[in-house]
């Protein structure tokens, strides 16, 4: 039985790992439109900001060689031929498969497709255009940039030109920056110490209206609000679309079963699937490593064993960086707010039936991973929850086990 | 600000402080406690030994590991001499005030100080007449001088007699239990054991040497040291402070003040003095009293100077001149968060370190004025007696110079105040009684009084602020039992009104019928911690009077939220003159079941006091109620 | 494989596990060396939940959400001890092994081993190199009082182990009576500090 993985990313290196520890020891192919082993998209920005371009390639260089599998690079996948069993390339390449693992993963979304010719306008999604940024600043002597977009990946970009000492304005359009992963007062407090501790010059309610170019080259960009900034170097991460066209003809993403099924044969995972929220239920895109990680392994033991089930996703995020204040979010923030702030700490847990519906936990990990698993296990916490987010010293669980009272300070 | 419930003090201005603490973040006692969390168990247990290099060595008290450290010494060892250097260190800090204060009656019996006056030569007459100096012929310096010189002879005398404050204070009965108990002890141990104090620094320094690598390890012999030390203290060190202070200051008499943050008032430059000392807080007071600082303080906007004490500094104050105090111990960071003090002047003890980063986050000027307290941070305005005067002017004028700098946004004063009727010397408790013991034996005797309760001192952070203090004494006097005090312990009672006249409604009806026909309260500010001295001289009338031994008399001592080496000290001297002494929290012997034993029963036999630990206010007045009850039944009375 | 077990009740919550672990963890091995190095790093802390104390650290979960959270590669099994062991070299700091970890067992600073000169990820290693010398964990041999034991948990335990702390606090009964008294006192020093009554 041959197999093909559409895509050598995460979910993709993790599943052939799955599949080769479960014992699978007939012909892989992995297909990639970039020339490189599995790396993790996670710690590409680093790369940017300094560390060896080794220490991106998260499962080791010889991935492929140790797995025994034949990489198929710099292809890019555009057809599945479904009736003859074929994976076809835009260089020209067809792939025939047994079963096919499509993990096609996602692209940055820009919202102005000329844009990306421009000399100095990149993506933030691959590590191609990290490679590309990085010969870019060293070419061009950059200073400063501007980053269009201040989500995850957003922030993660000025971090990580922060890190190599680029001067970085961020544009973002919402009224705080991280708007997707927090709710607005989390998003403020987290937003206005950002810019302090990386010296982030943040602009809101703004966008990029148009860039100031010169044969080619950017020089400038214009904000919606008349302010025009020179730079040399625009990073648009205004959003990512998921690349699942050649499986369904539309890039909107990949329904699958609990099998990670998109329909016989063809397993689908990573950024394109569309999964069920292991809470909400509510399906959609949640592309994080873990729930990658899940979904591969899922898929490779159903490949193998015939059976698997896929629980659900999580919809969980944390960005550290390097500046001594994470930020973390889990869940959907509806239901009752329960906050406790202080100093440089915001922790804020969204009830609903007296469980956690949703928390944002901003300057610390303390107590992180207890309050996760609360919200995993749905216990109920509506008669302690107070306690456990002003817990500084992380006693709570251990206060619960003793069956202790909260401390009394009114 | 509406008075709400707090875990850390019962105290409804420090309730209104912690407030505003917790709203700002403000680093605070409170906070570091819980930083310090857990804390260590063999130093609560007494069994961490540092005394050589090499250690440190730990007996760990379930016995899984070594019993003995490197040397051999056993828990028991390590915790006898752990707790005679607590001791040591104790009575040397009473002691030491003791001594500056009979080194100040010397400069002014000789002429050497004109700073300072004797204010009160029937003290001085009484004082020379109970060491059996003779007045005739004498002008009252050359008789101050010849105080002075007996006094100063306790700390350095190099014979194996008693000290001539002991010899002569100590009831007569008291002196030959002690002779009996060297004597028992000499039957199981072989040695010569001593347990009148000799030299008030040689015991001391007498447990300094016996707990060097390599001498003492009988726990048995390292108490009866502790208590001989201790005693050295009680009926020496804190003894001499309080006598000769009376003489130099005045005794205390009965005034009304005012207690807690309130006495500090917005409008005024506010002084507090801080610490034990009253040589400098009283020169302090009078130059702050003078017109001419009062006019300074007018000319940058203020109204006057105000003075306010914070513990036993504030209660030397209070005591003589009835100057309000501003809180005790747990209150010294709060009283800075008012934002109200130009300068926190302090002299020596309980001093926290922390004091100086708060106050730099005001305009308060931190100064400290004794070589022996150093912190940095702080402004070190160097206190000479000599000078005393001038000194005391520089301070005042300092804190004068820093009301300008005062931020109004950040002054809070939580207006909560109690008055409080104080100044309960021996000489003021027995002129209220008509000039004899004979009155309070009376009505103790037939029962309308069970009995006395001595509470003395210390805040500790671990105890929630003035909680144990305030409970044990409404319960003790609800229970017929006249309580007296000193130390922090009295300021907590005084902000709690339960030295207010008022604070008779609260006693059972046989107390109330005695406190109304005296009035007085009935909870009675005694001192300053040095003046627990009093407590112990008016237990030797009582039991002179009588003819009875103290140990016989219905008398209890607690110290319920002690925090220091001192409080040892006192805990100490109250056992070896035979009275039974509550403590909590534990004192750190627990390691050791052969301290433990010789504490809580074997110094019953011994020398008729004892310790007892107990954590509920309600249960230790139950207790002290029972052991009263058993006294009195063994008076036949 | 063999873990730490925690007999709480026997904790004297001396800290000495903590000295150990940083003396082990320092590339010094050498206490005087940790005065002052804001690089020590100590993988073991002394926890004070009221009254009572016992040190808290990994424990080695398996399946161990930290490793499965990893982006970076940094986190594995050592095949020999089964210890969850990082290694800071490709550590990125992200905090999702944080993020996850129900025993609050990882934290971040610039530790002697971190490169680049930022922050990584720092746990327990179980003394894993000390392991295959024959040796017990550093803070399981500090431990006077044998709150700390180094023994085998079986496959049951260690499935539960996720879900309850418990599974790791032993609570051995029988101690001396004076012992039991300090506890008690302590126990209720506590609950009066803590409690609201005025």
């Amino acid at each position: 039985m041959k197999v093909v993985t559409v895509g050598t990313g995460m979910a993709s290196a993790d599943f052939v790992q799955q599949l080769r520890q479960e014992g699978f020891a007939d012909e892989i192919v992995m297909i990639s439109d970039e020339p490189y082993a599995p790396y993790s998209p996670c710690v590409i920005p680093f790369y940017l900001a300094g560390d060896p371009l080794e220490s991106v390639f998260w499962k080791g260089q010889d991935f492929y060689q140790r797995q025994q599998v034949t990489p198929l690079l710099e292809h890019r996948v555009v057809e599945i031929d479904r009736e003859q069993r074929l994976v076809r390339t835009e260089q020209g390449a067809s792939e025939s498969y047994d079963r096919l693992f499509y993990a096609a993963g996602s692209r940055s979304w820009c919202p102005q497709a000329d844009w990306m010719q421009t000399a100095g306008v990149f993506g933030f999604k691959t590590l191609t255009d990290m490679v590309a940024i990085d010969r870019y600043i060293g070419q061009q002597g950059i200073q400063r940039a501007v980053v269009f977009g201040g989500g995850f990946i957003g922030v993660d970009a000025a971090l990580a030109l922060h890190h190599r000492g680029i001067e970085v304005t961020i544009v973002h359009r919402n009224n705080r920056l991280l708007s997707q992963m927090t709710d607005v007062e989390g998003g403020q407090f987290a937003t206005e110490r950002l810019a302090t501790k990386a010296g982030l010059d943040v602009r809101l309610h703004n966008t990029v209206e148009a860039l100031s170019v010169d044969a080619g080259q950017l020089r400038g960009v214009t904000l919606s609000d008349g302010t025009t900034l020179d730079t040399a170097m625009l990073i648009v991460t205004t959003g990512v679309t998921p690349n699942s066209a050649p499986l369904t003809g539309a890039d909107d993403g990949v329904s699958v079963s609990s099998e990670l099924l998109s329909e016989a044969g063809i397993y689908a995972a990573g950024d394109v699937a569309l999964t069920r929220h292991l809470v909400s239920d509510v399906p959609g895109l949640y592309a994080t490593y873990p729930n990658a990680q899940q979904q591969a392994r899922v898929a490779a033991r159903h490949l193998v064993h015939g059976s698997a089930h896929y629980d659900g996703s999580l919809n969980t995020n944390v960005l550290q960086k390097h500046i001594d204040f994470p930020i973390i979010s889990v869940g959907v923030f509806e239901g009752e707010p329960v906050t406790w702030c202080q100093g440089d700490l915001f922790r804020r847990a969204y009830l609903q039936d007296g469980r956690i519906n949703g928390y944002i936990l901003i300057g610390d990990t303390r107590n992180a991973g207890h309050i996760h698993h609360l919200y995993v296990t749905r216990e109920p916490v509506d008669h302690n929850i107070a306690e456990i987010l002003a817990d500084r010293r992380g006693v709570s669980h251990y206060r619960n086990l003793m069956q202790l009272q909260t401390p009394v300070t009114v | 600000m509406p008075v709400k419930s707090d875990h850390r003090s019962v105290d409804p201005a420090a309730i209104a402080m912690l407030k505003i603490a917790d709203q700002n973040d403000i680093d605070n006692i409170w906070e570091r406690l819980e930083k310090q969390q857990p804390q260590c168990g063999y130093g609560q247990l007494g069994t961490c030994c540092r005394i050589c290099t090499q250690g440190p060595c730990r007996i760990d008290p379930l016995g899984e590991g070594p019993t003995r450290g490197v040397c051999g010494a056993t828990a028991d060892t390590m915790v006898a001499r752990n707790l005679a250097r607590m001791a040591a260190v104790g009575s040397s800090a009473h002691s030491d005030h003791g001594r500056k204060v009979a080194l100040l009656l010397k400069a002014v019996a000789t002429g050497e100080n004109t700073d300072y006056q004797i204010v009160n030569e029937e003290k001085l007459q009484g004082v020379a007449a109970k060491l059996g100096i003779s007045a005739d012929g004498l002008t009252t310096l050359e008789l101050a001088d010849k105080v002075a010189d007996a006094a100063l002879d306790c700390f350095g005398s190099q014979t194996e007699a008693a000290i001539q404050f002991a010899a002569a204070y100590m009831p007569k009965r008291l002196q030959e239990q002690l002779g009996k108990a060297e004597v028992a002890l000499k039957d199981i141990t072989g040695a010569r054991i001593g347990l009148m104090p000799r030299g008030i620094d040689r015991e001391a320094v007498d447990i300094l040497h016996r707990t060097h690598f390599g001498c003492d390890a009988d726990p048995l012999t390292l108490v009866a040291q502790t208590v001989r030390c201790s005693l050295g203290d009680g009926w020496g060190g804190s003894l001499i402070a309080t006598e000769l202070q009376d003489i130099l200051f005045g005794t205390p008499t009965v005034r009304t003040i005012k207690a807690n943050l309130g006495v500090l008032d917005a409008e005024m430059v506010n002084i507090i003095v801080h610490g034990h000392e009253p040589i400098l807080s009283e020169k302090v007071v009078e130059l702050a009293r003078s017109a001419k600082m009062n006019k300074a303080a007018e000319a940058v906007g203020a109204k006057g100077v105000n003075v306010a004490g914070l513990c036993c500094t504030g209660n030397e104050i209070l005591m003589r001149q009835g100057v309000g105090v501003a809180g005790n111990l747990l209150h010294s960071e709060l009283a800075i968060m008012t934002g109200a003090v130009e300068a926190l002047v302090v002299d020596v003890q309980c001093i926290f370190p922390s004091l100086a980063d708060l106050s730099s986050c005001y305009h308060t000027q931190f100064i400290t004025t004794s070589e022996q307290v150093n912190i940095p941070g702080a402004i070190h305005m160097q206190f000479e007696e000599h000078d005393a005067d001038k000194i005391a002017e520089q301070i005042v004028q300092r804190a004068i110079d820093a009301f300008p700098n005062r931020n109004a946004a950040k002054v809070y004063i939580p207006q909560e105040t109690a008055e409080a009727v104080v100044g309960f010397s021996v000489e003021q408790i027995l002129a209220a009684l008509g000039g004899t013991p004979a009155p309070l034996v009376e009505v103790i005797a037939n029962g309308t009084i069970k009995g006395v309760v001595g509470i003395v001192g210390c805040n500790n952070v671990k105890v929630k602020q003035d909680l144990f203090h305030q409970e044990l004494t409404r319960e003790l006097i609800k229970r017929d039992i006249l309580v007296i005090g000193t130390g922090c312990w009295a300021i907590a009672a005084a902000k709690a009104g339960l030295m207010n006249l008022d604070a008779q409604e609260l006693a059972s009806p046989g107390l109330k019928a005695v406190c109304k026909s005296l009035g007085i309260p009935p909870v009675l500010h005694m001192g300053s911690c040095v003046d627990c001295s009093r407590m112990l001289v008016l237990a030797g009338a009582i039991a002179d009077h009588l003819g009875v031994d103290i140990s016989a008399l219905p008398l209890a001592g607690s110290a319920p939220e002690w925090t220091t080496e001192k409080a040892v000290a006192i805990g100490s001297y109250f056992v070896g003159s035979g009275l039974p002494v509550h403590l909590w929290p534990a004192p750190p012997i627990l390691g050791s079941p052969a301290v433990t034993g010789i504490l809580t029963e074997g110094s019953k036999d011994l020398l008729g006091g004892y310790f007892f630990v107990e954590e509920d206010p309600t249960a230790t007045a139950e207790r002290m109620l029972a052991i009263i009850n058993e006294k009195r039944a063994g008076l036949g009375i | 494989m063999k873990k730490i077990f925690v007999d709480y009740k026997k904790c004297v919550a001396c800290k000495g596990c903590e000295i150990a672990c940083a003396i082990q963890q320092h590339p010094s091995h050498n206490l005087y060396a940790l005065v002052g190095d804001k690089k020590t790093q100590v993988n073991v802390r002394v926890l004070g939940v009221e009254h009572e104390a016992f040190p808290v650290s990994c424990r080695h979960c398996e399946p161990a959400m930290c490793l499965d959270a990893c982006p970076s590669g940094a986190i594995s099994r050592d095949p020999q001890t089964s210890a969850v062991v990082l290694n800071p070299d490709i550590c990125k700091a992200c905090a999702m092994c944080a993020m996850v970890c129900p025993f609050d067992a990882v934290s971040f600073k610039q530790t002697h081993r971190a490169q680049y000169g930022r922050t990584v990820a720092y746990k327990c290693d179980l003394c894993h190199e000390r392991l295959q010398e024959g040796l017990n964990p550093a803070c399981v041999d500090a431990c006077h009082s044998n709150a700390l034991v180094f023994k085998e948990s079986d496959e049951l335990s260690n499935q539960r182990a996720v879900q309850n702390l418990k599974v790791y606090l032993l609570g051995d009964e029988g101690e001396p009576p004076l012992f039991s008294l300090y506890r008690e006192l302590r126990r209720k020093e506590f609950a009066r500090r803590r409690s609201d009554k005025s």
